[in-house]
């Protein structure tokens, strides 16, 4: 492998770490909030795409600007949830809310199929096939654009969880329910909220990676193993995990791929996984929103 | 008012049943064919449309006179649905032969539930016409009573290595070749026929590249792709990754001879894409545009019946049903091992089982039907045959 070819394998690495920490930052926020593991969540992303596809498809509308229609819809749709299931939810034992949000997931990726079929949708713009000559190394329009999308996005969050009062009423649910109950907080508007933004993260991711990839019904599930991994590596709940795992998991995936064959890239993100299950089962960055 | 419409429907049947029996049964009792299509499961869209096919060419068969050979018998589709399953394949093949009484047996889609179901057949004595199913060993164990009208799986490779012959005849420079593929099964699989096939021609591969369906960002092994220098790349993954790998490849630019594999290189999605699969090939067993008289009336009479173009399975589904009818007319007989005879002499040169790309649907000493795949080529936006010239609508277009 020459120089050049390692230099793209780091910018590709870069480039798909962004785009998962877009997925894995909304899984993070919902689980360090609520302690709720939801499994639907790449189908959420599934529903983003569809949105900035049709978005595009039937008005016209840029996969950049259609994040303004679709953010808000999807910050609709997980209160929703919230009012509709995981409040219900919160009240049986943990299994059975993982029973749950696993039903949830098939049950939207069966119901995109009857809606949309199990065909591929394309956004095809000029820029698809755009790219960006840095010496030896070609970044595409489109990922260097989820890139900063990304950057934004992850630093919004973290000023609204340390400088907002906003943020300062989930931090204190995510460290102790109880007593953040005990001092006024209503409990079931933060999780709703937190809902809200934990889903309504992917109405940012999903029409800028329709533009780089395309949306099936089984889009979402491609990416929800693996923003698990990132969230668990990084350390559950934990927003500097989420960067961490991400660029972690991203960086060996592109770089183990160009050096060896595809299949043992990905076991990499696996491999990981286990080491830093076995050496820090806290997770790499095993401070958790609350602090 | 509706008793009396009862009473006089019963005694209709009475009457039909007292005298059908005696002068009806041996002239035009109908040759019962088994046909099993996977209506619902993971395969329901494939199976919907092979059935279309067999109900297509039935009617046909019936409308113009039936089955000669047996006294204008008609033909009788007994439809049963594997639930794309293998073990439900098994015990519905089981179920037709030897309850339902079906003279021969076509089906059955995927090669893990026609495996199966075969096996039932052979077992019974009955005659098996495979329509779609590529496993390989399919034909390769010396059974007596199956046959296949679709090729075998490796067959593709070696056309893919033959077609580059062509080009490289046609004075196009293809002295090397790199393989893109998805790293499971499938591209495994194909790849390993690549890798067997190319260096026996003196074509050298010159890079091996490897990615995951679902992978967002290709632009690595599209990097590596272009420091090989290839003429040619040969992928195999589906549809999927192909539009992000030739994104990768646009944005690197890089444009190479670009050859797909399966059918999800000719698939509409594709099209999409515009001018980035332009003059791009795709290997496949049938086109709607294949350049045969047989051809062309069977995608006539389907897109009359159906409102839309067949695909390639529902071509062989069409000859497979054709090839029960006219070898029990050869037969004259409906019993299972003379049609089983019949079919092993057929040789149909004309008529609408010779639609598929071959001079001739018949069946070699292993059941199967010596057909090779054509090479489709996006021009103008469209998918069109390009090769083998004997039934390519249109010559190839080179783009340099």
């Amino acid at each position: 492998m020459t120089f050049g070819i390692f230099l793209q394998a780091v910018v590709s690495g870069l480039a798909n770490a962004s785009i998962y920490a877009l997925i894995a930052v909304g899984l993070t926020l919902v689980f360090g909030v609520m302690r709720i593991i939801n499994f639907a969540h790449g189908e959420f992303l599934m529903i983003a795409m569809y949105g900035g596809f049709f978005a595009w498809s039937l008005f016209g509308v840029d996969p950049v600007m259609a994040i303004l229609i679709v953010t808000p819809l999807l910050a609709l749709l997980g209160m929703a949830l919230y009012g509709g299931i995981v409040r219900l939810a919160l009240k049986v034992p943990e299994i059975n809310q993982m029973a749950v949000t696993l039903g949830l997931s098939l049950l939207l990726q069966h119901l995109a199929l009857v809606l949309f079929s199990g065909d591929n949708m394309l956004v095809t713009q000029p820029r698809s096939t755009a790219g960006i000559v840095l010496g030896p190394v070609v970044i595409q329009v489109t990922h260097l654009i989820a890139c900063g999308a990304s950057l934004l996005l992850l630093g919004l969050i973290y000023l609204i969880l340390r400088r907002t009062d906003f943020g300062l009423v989930m931090r204190a649910v995510a460290q102790s329910r109880d007593g953040a109950a005990l001092s006024g907080i209503d409990i079931a508007s933060v999780y709703k909220w937190a809902m809200a933004v934990g889903v309504g993260t992917l109405g940012v991711t999903g029409p800028l990676l329709v533009s780089i990839l395309y949306v099936n019904p089984h889009v979402g599930a491609l990416f929800t193993l693996k923003a698990f991994v990132i969230v668990i590596v990084g350390g559950l709940g934990s927003f500097g995990g989420v960067l961490v795992g991400a660029l972690i998991v991203g960086l060996a995936e592109s770089i183990a791929g160009a050096w060896f064959s595809a299949s043992i890239a990905a076991a990499v993100p696996f491999a990981i996984l286990i080491l830093v299950l076995l050496l820090r089962p806290e997770g790499l960055m095993n401070r958790s929103l609350a602090r | 008012m509706t008793q009396e419409l009862n009473r006089r429907r019963l005694m209709q049947i009475a009457a039909a049943a007292t005298v059908l029996p005696a002068g009806f049964a041996h002239a035009a009792d109908p040759l019962k064919v088994g046909v099993l299509v996977p209506m619902t499961g993971a395969t329901a869209g494939d199976g919907a449309r092979l059935l279309k096919a067999h109900e297509l060419a039935a009617k046909q068969i019936n409308e113009a006179g039936g089955i000669a050979g047996l006294g204008g018998a008609k033909i009788e589709l007994m439809v049963a649905d594997t639930q794309s399953k293998p073990e439900v394949g098994r015990s519905e093949a089981e179920r037709l032969i030897s309850r339902a009484g079906a003279s021969v047996l076509l089906g059955a889609w995927a090669s893990a539930v026609t495996i199966p179901s075969m096996q039932v057949a052979e077992r019974y004595r009955t005659p098996f016409i495979v329509t779609s199913a590529v496993t390989d060993s399919i034909t390769e164990q010396k059974l007596q009573f199956v046959f296949r009208v679709s090729p075998k799986g490796s067959w593709a490779a070696k056309d893919v290595i033959e077609f580059i012959g062509f080009l490289r005849q046609k004075g196009q420079k293809i002295d090397k070749v790199a393989l893109a593929y998805e790293d499971g099964p499938f591209g495994q699989t194909v790849s390993k026929g690549y890798k067997a096939g190319l260096p026996e021609k003196g074509i050298a591969i010159v890079a091996e590249e490897t990615f995951r369906t679902g992978s967002p960002d290709l632009s690595t092994q599209a990097a590596k792709l272009k420091a090989s220098g290839a003429d040619l790349v040969l992928i195999v993954c589906y549809v999927d990754d192909e539009s992000v790998l030739l994104r990768a490849l646009a944005a690197q630019q890089y444009k190479p001879m670009v050859l797909g594999y399966g059918g999800g290189h000719v698939h509409p999605t594709l099209l999409k894409l515009g001018p980035l699969v332009e003059g791009a090939f795709g290997i496949v067993e049938w086109m709607e545009d294949v350049k045969k008289p047989a051809s062309e009336t069977f995608v006539k009479t389907y897109k009359e019946a159906y409102g839309e173009a067949p695909l390639s399975n529902a071509a062989q589904a069409y000859a497979s049903t054709w090839a029960a009818a006219l070898a029990a007319d050869a037969a004259r007989s409906r019993e299972p091992l003379a049609i089983r005879d019949a079919l092993r002499k057929l040789k149909l040169s004309s008529g609408p089982a010779s639609l598929l790309p071959n001079d001739a649907l018949a069946f070699d000493e292993n059941g199967q039907n010596i057909v090779g795949n054509v090479m489709s080529q996006v021009i103008d936006g469209n998918f069109v045959t390009v090769w083998p010239e004997a039934v390519a609508s249109k010559p190839v277009k080179f783009l340099k």
